[in-house]
């Protein structure tokens, strides 16, 4: 079936309702409205008020709750709509969601989920298009994930509820409306996807493209039109950005000797400043060539559409960066 | 350029020279090059005949009196800030030629290797010093990558059994420096960088013999000895002006097509392969064309060609009818996208008007295209056209 | 109102052991024996000590850092309070979190947070856990004046009365943040009582030197809690008799009325004048108790010293469960 990545969210999330109890959702406009996505529609119909709760514009204390409520026995999955609200929450998951448990010993769990929609789309302006990840791969503690497809989307949503760790679970908002093909009884069948583990979308042997959300499709029409150019690019979905799964890039990297990161973030600090860092210190003697980072302009994300698609990498972007690095 | 090798010193230590006294000759990549003194005063020189010198390194001081000089011998090589400023300054060989970017990966001295990790790692596991691996094919030119270090491997790997068949071996090193570095490294660019294809047919040449033959005999009207070579240099600039496509140079990005033909020509020397340029070879007469040839040929072989004339022809002429060679398949010039290949004649028997058997010269003809640009059909009509004009010398001049 | 004498010689011990373990704590850090700050809670311990007095198994606590000696009303056991304090692996915490970060789910003590206020959501959070359990219970959410200028307590507030959650949000009011006085940072009276009413919530507002008082309001406060009929706020005026940390001078603040303070609003003095007038535990017995604290205290701290500390090998471990 031709698979939305919102319904693969929304049926995750409804199928671990249904296994345990002790899942809540709530967040700003969950309810009734099911999500500005629609990521959550049907939730409160199914579950009820109790389990599936809209709460006042207050993201510190949706976070800060569903900390209280993890630690006492609950399984909060938790919205924070945009991801750009993580930051009005970024005390809370930065010290209380990454280091609660550390700090305060081994019996505590935080089994909590939070969701955010992430990325630009359509002229959201610069305060809803943000991409968050690099911020929190600061904060130790933290899970952190990013599903570039459908049925990732669903396995990953799936595990991270179920994982006694927390995570901070981002969506990016362009892929929402992208199908996937999945076979019925794949899809149906109570499959999880394990986090930090990396997936490779596809076997190359001349360039290492580790691609984050929604690079990875883009990643993938660049391998392809590379492809007829005669090189062939590997390109690796992270899907989890902490703990990251360096294992299954650094044999990719040591296969290719090549590496490049892709991501819809700014290139300044962002997840690629700190792969490549990574890479740089870890597999020095793999890398045939500086590893290179493909990722949004640093400005402000403009209100201006054609400005918003220029300031995003696009697949001939990720061409070109791979050209340059043959040369 | 960025090293170059000291030929000679034309003058002795410790002599007066004046500003503009030719001093020194110093061999780069292409040429060997006169070194007019900047200064006037009293020579020290610091790097004696045979020295490789990167550029930008002192080779001599030059002080303005003898008693600076006297007191510069007397005191020891003072190091560039110790110097007895103003009076001595250093006379860089490079001074008035082309800046070049900064120091190479390989040398004997000690200067920084660049390479990658990758590249480190497989010397290291080889047990191979990067200094002796030549660079040159990372994204700037100048990092080793892993694929030079392989190339290396391959080289030394060829050259090992050779060594060890041998009972009494004895290996001598010869640095690969000046004009045979930038050969090695060009031809190496030139294989990894375009898409070569070599295609060849034999064409009977007896006429065109038999016409060159004629113009020997005129020589002294012509005041020139026309060589075969030249009739076929002329061949292939009239076939260049009909094709223009094989008469370009392309840079990956796009392809440059040129109204003149500008004919490199591949020389074989001594000090390693020249290719200097016949400038607007197609407006010659068979006679100018044969003048700038011989020209050419000479000052290239005796290492006077002057800066501009190499590295801009747009297509190139390689001969080796000198030698029991009946074919080779040439390595592009780049940015040039054709190089086209003579070998020597031979008499063959061929079939007469009437099926009898009769003596006739072949020669094999052949051309090296980039087959990103030249496509089969075009390096098709281009044999096509060039048969034809060597098979009827006469249209050749006309 | 009556009290058993049982009632009022548990108030009394917890009142002085708190203190005790107070002034121990500042003692320590002289001798240099402590990491990081002490921020010492003598004579605030009525406030605490009032409320937490109410309380019932199952309940939960945010504490705060300032008394840190709260855990050991709620049941940790001195040698673990002492070892936490003193980063060792057998603080309550593993001795990770130290003054600032006490937690102990066993006892009901959920844990602190650093960020002053940040915290507030949690309380929220496990009353949440209660209300989806249907247990009994509520939760006890301490925040001092400095704290209730932030803006994520009353999105707790505002988030628990709009769910009817049951959390008493406490106010102990000891006048100062760091060296801030309330008077020229919150322009009402009382700090958090007064802003009640914005989130529909009764407030009571408490001497908070007088432990029975505080007692008393907190009982009226945490039982409407406990009806559920939502979340409510308690207020208790008290005064920092220290420095906001071991080491400051208070040169911003007037001697004599800290003296003041000290000398009339002593919660443990007043006590105890009061039980040996009514005949509950004489002057003598006081004593008595604080001899055998003192004794149970050194031998605590003797245990937690002996303790072995977290190793290198060991820094990453509980970070990810």
């Amino acid at each position: 079936m031709k698979v939305p990545y919102v319904k693969a969210i929304n049926d995750a999330l409804k199928e671990e309702m249904r296994r345990d109890g002790k899942i809540v959702v709530y967040g700003e406009d969950v309810a009734e409205f099911g999500g500005i996505f629609g990521e959550t529609r049907g939730l409160l119909e199914e579950f009820g008020p109790k389990r599936v709760r809209n709460t006042p514009i207050a993201e510190t204390a949706i976070v800060a709750s569903a900390v209280g409520a993890a630690i006492t026995g609950l399984r909060p999955c938790v919205e924070l709509m945009y991801a750009d609200f993580t930051m009005v929450a970024f005390t809370e998951i930065f010290h209380l969601v990454g280091k609660w448990r550390y700090m305060h010993g081994p019996e505590y769990k935080l089994p909590l989920v939070i969701r955010c929609a992430s990325g630009a789309s359509n002229g959201a302006g610069s305060e809803h298009s943000n991409v968050v990840e690099s911020l929190f791969m600061h904060a130790p503690g933290l899970t952190i994930v990013t599903p570039s497809c459908a049925y990732d989307a669903k396995g990953l949503l799936k595990s991270a509820i179920r994982s006694d760790n927390p995570v901070l679970f981002c969506e990016p908002k362009q892929l929402y409306q992208a199908k996937q093909d999945i076979a019925d009884d794949v899809y149906e069948s109570d499959y999880t996807i394990p986090l930090g583990v990396a997936d490779v979308k596809r076997p190359g042997r001349d360039v290492t493209l580790v691609a984050v959300g929604l690079m990875v499709p883009r990643a993938l029409e660049a391998a392809e039109k590379l492809s007829a150019e005669g090189i062939e690019v590997e390109v690796i979905d992270p899907r989890t950005l902490a703990p990251l799964d360096t294992e299954t890039i650094y044999r990719s990297i040591q296969k290719t000797h090549r590496a490049a990161i892709v991501e819809e973030s700014g290139k300044t600090a962002g997840i690629g400043a700190e792969l490549a860092a990574r890479f740089q210190e870890e597999q020095y003697d793999e890398l045939d060539g500086p590893v290179v980072r493909v990722a949004a302009l640093d400005v402000p994300m403009p209100y201006n559409i054609p400005m918003e698609k220029h300031a995003i990498p696009n697949v001939e972007r990720i061409c070109d960066s791979v050209r340059a690095m043959m040369k | 350029m960025v090293e170059g090798t000291i030929s000679e010193w034309k003058v002795s230590e410790g002599a007066l020279i004046q500003k503009g006294d030719a001093i020194m000759e110093y061999e780069n990549e292409k040429n060997t090059i006169e070194y007019e003194s900047v200064h006037g005063g009293y020579l020290h020189i610091l790097e004696a005949a045979g020295e490789t010198v990167e550029v930008g390194r002192p080779i001599a001081w030059v002080t303005e009196t003898r008693e600076e000089y006297d007191a510069l011998m007397g005191g020891g090589a003072p190091d560039t800030a110790a110097a007895p400023a103003p009076a001595a300054s250093p006379a860089p060989p490079a001074a008035p030629v082309q800046a070049a970017a900064a120091a190479e990966t390989v040398s004997q001295g000690q200067r920084r290797v660049r390479a990658t990790g990758l590249a480190r790692k497989m010397a290291r596991e080889a047990g191979v010093d990067l200094r002796d691996v030549p660079a040159g094919s990372g994204p700037d030119g100048r990092r080793i990558a892993a694929r030079d270090v392989t190339a290396y491997l391959e080289s030394r790997k060829k050259a090992v059994p050779a060594a060890a068949a041998a009972v009494e071996d004895e290996v001598t090193a010869i640095p690969w420096t000046g004009v045979r570095k930038t050969i090695a490294r060009n031809m190496m660019a030139s294989l990894q960088q375009s898409a070569q294809c070599t295609a060849m047919c034999e064409v009977d040449v007896t006429d065109l013999l038999a016409l060159r033959q004629k113009y020997v005999e005129a020589e002294a009207y012509l005041g020139c000895r026309v060589t075969v070579n030249d009739l076929l240099c002329m061949a292939v600039c009239k076939v260049l002006k009909k094709h223009p496509t094989v008469n370009a140079t392309f840079d990956g990005q796009t392809l440059y097509t040129h109204r003149h033909v500008h004919l490199s020509l591949a020389v074989a020397t001594e000090g390693g392969l020249m290719v200097p340029v016949i400038k607007n070879a197609d407006t010659l007469t068979l006679a100018e064309l044969s003048l700038a040839a011989r020209d050419l040929g000479q000052r290239a072989r005796d290492k006077q060609l002057r800066g501009g004339e190499q590295g801009c022809g747009t297509c190139t002429v390689s001969n080796v009818g000198m030698f029991p060679i009946d074919m080779s398949t040439p390595i592009l010039n780049p940015p040039e996208v054709g190089i086209f290949g003579f070998g020597r004649a031979v008499k063959k028997p061929a079939f007469g008007p009437e099926g009898t058997l009769v003596p006739r010269s072949m020669m094999w003809v052949y051309l090296t295209f980039d087959h990103r640009v030249v496509d089969g059909l075009e390096a098709g009509k281009v044999f096509k056209d060039l048969q034809y004009l060597l098979e009827h010398p006469q249209l050749i001049t006309a | 109102m009556q009290y058993s004498k049982e009632f009022l010689l548990e108030i009394h011990r917890n009142l002085l052991e708190t203190r005790l373990l107070e002034e121990k704590m500042k003692d320590l850090y002289a001798q240099g024996r402590v990491p990081g700050h002490v921020h010492s809670g003598v004579g605030q311990e009525a406030t605490y000590v009032g409320t937490l007095s109410t309380r019932k198994p199952g309940d939960y606590f945010k504490l705060t850092h300032r008394p840190t000696a709260m855990p050991r009303m709620l049941g940790t056991p001195l040698e673990m309070f002492f070892g936490e304090l003193l980063a060792k692996k057998t603080g309550n915490s593993g001795g990770r979190g130290g003054s600032l970060h006490i937690g102990e789910l066993r006892t009901g003590v959920l844990g602190m947070s650093g960020t002053l206020g940040c915290d507030a959501g949690v309380a929220v959070g496990a009353a949440l856990t209660i209300d989806m359990e249907g247990r009994d219970n509520i939760v006890y959410m301490f925040m001092g004046d400095g704290t209730s200028s932030r803006g994520p307590v009353y999105e707790a507030m505002n988030l628990a009365a709009a769910w009817k959650l049951p959390v008493l949000f406490i106010c102990e009011n000891n006048q100062y943040a760091i060296s801030t006085h309330v008077s020229t940072s919150i322009p009402v009276e009382n700090a958090l009582a007064d802003r009640a009413a914005g989130y529909g919530m009764p407030a009571r507002v408490t001497d908070g030197t007088d432990v029975l008082a505080v007692y008393e309001a907190a009982k009226e406060m945490s039982e409407y809690v406990r009806d559920r009929k939502g979340p409510a706020v308690l207020e208790c005026k008290d005064y920092r008799w220290r420095g906001h940390f071991e080491g400051d001078q208070c040169a911003y603040r007037p001697a004599a009325a800290a003296r003041e303070w000290m000398e009339n609003r002593d919660c443990v003095k007043n006590l105890e004048a009061m039980l040996a007038e009514q005949g509950v535990l004489t002057a003598e017995e006081a004593a008595a108790r604080r001899t055998a604290f003192d004794a149970e205290m050194e031998s605590a701290i003797a245990q937690a010293e002996a303790a072995p500390s977290m190793t290198p090998d060991e820094i990453y471990d509980g970070l990810y469960a």
